[in-house]
């Protein structure tokens, strides 16, 4: 039992796949525009790494290991298609803002990884505690980095306004805003982390 | 030679299994979206085109290429307006957008239906406050002045292809209507 609860938490802290692993930077500097759709990516790639995880450590016993690769990408690409389809029947909003970022779930390289390196040498239970963990540490990374870009950079949180009179900052909406506030939080983070061992 | 064969059956049954599963999905989740897709289009409709001028539309097909809405005033057979999609590479996507246009050219309201461009900056062509500068504008005068049309700032290329889709299928529209 203390070994799940390990699996779950070092997906949020010591293995986060945006801050530590440094983990599918490319959905995450294109969804961290605004809270929402940081959120709805999240949730996404979580239920897929869920799904993707617990079918593959189970079947991890007859997937030969020459052939493991094509077998994940399948078993992925048909989570992501199922979440895609299921999006776009009871959230067309939003999977219109998602737009082709959830199809790109199958090539983020957190999914992948996962399988690898985790689920198909694991049991179930560990892995889809694993796959919560990733997919809600890679959920909080979105949030974190959303926060910071949709304040500055339109001046609304979740869509709403927050501080008026103010310029937004369209740096940090952009491309190149995401880099300085990915890495900037990683240093803070790697700064508090830091410290709180050397005490 | 035995390991080949063996690897192509199982690669063959995962992927068996795989589009089961989503030939699955596919079907439960059919309907719901053509429903999603036709709600959408409706309110789209209903957007662009007030009920004042037309509120029964007509869906008429030019050569079978573009489509567009020939808008009727309840059971009168005079056309009142038209409902058209405009499309033009923006700068980093095709904006696509429906327009609802008066007999005479009036633009009746203008929504985007399809674009990706610049988040902050040419993705704001969907804010109200861009489209709102649409309503009530002749289509033959469409441009991007102090007077008429204000740009958005750093978009100049988004708001230019915004408008120029509109009036190119607008204008195109009014001087083919009587063939």
């Amino acid at each position: 039992m203390k070994k799940l609860f390990k699996e779950f938490f070092k997906g949020i802290g010591s293995e986060n796949p945006t801050f530590r692993l440094i983990l599918g930077l490319c959905p995450t500097l294109a969804v961290s525009t605004s809270v929402i759709n940081g959120i709805g990516m999240g949730a996404a790639a979580t239920f897929v790494l869920i799904g993707s995880n617990m079918i593959i450590s189970l079947v991890r016993r007859f997937i030969p290991d020459e052939i493991r690769i094509p077998c994940f990408i399948v078993i992925i690409a048909t989570f992501v298609t199922i979440v895609e389809l299921t999006m776009k029947a009871y959230a067309p909003e939003l999977s219109k803002a998602l737009g082709i970022f959830v199809p790109l779930i199958v090539v983020n390289c957190i999914v992948l990884g996962r399988a690898e390196a985790f689920a198909c040498k694991q049991g179930v239970l560990a892995s889809i505690m694993d796959a919560l963990g990733m997919g809600l540490g890679f959920t909080l990374a979105l949030v974190l980095i959303s926060v910071v870009r949709e304040l500055l950079g339109s001046g609304t949180l979740a869509g709403f306004l927050i501080i008026k009179n103010f310029e937004p900052v369209l740096y940090i909406a952009l491309a190149p805003g995401a880099l300085l506030v990915i890495g900037l939080l990683i240093g803070g983070i790697n700064y508090i982390s830091r410290k709180g061992r050397a005490a | 030679m035995k390991n080949i064969l063996r690897f192509a059956f199982i690669l063959f049954l995962v992927n068996l299994i795989a589009a089961s599963v989503l030939a699955g999905t596919y079907n439960l989740t059919k309907s719901r979206i053509e429903e999603q897709e036709r709600l959408a289009q409706e309110q789209a409709l209903k957007q662009v085109m007030p009920e004042e001028i037309g509120d029964r539309l007509e869906l008429a097909a030019k050569d079978g290429a573009a489509k567009y809405w020939k808008v009727f005033k309840q059971d009168s057979a005079q056309v009142r307006g038209y409902v058209f999609i405009a499309k033009r590479y923006g700068y980093s996507s095709v904006i696509e957008t429906m327009v609802g246009m008066k007999k005479d050219g009036t633009i009746t309201g203008i929504k985007v239906l399809s674009q990706n461009e610049t988040p902050g900056l040419g993705a704001k062509i969907t804010e109200p406050y861009f489209i709102k500068q649409f309503v009530n504008r002749d289509i033959n005068a469409l441009e991007l002045s102090k007077n008429n049309i204000h740009a958005i700032t750093g978009a100049t290329i988004s708001s230019r292809a915004i408008l120029g889709s509109i009036k190119f299928s607008g204008t195109e529209m009014l001087n083919n209507k009587n063939e």
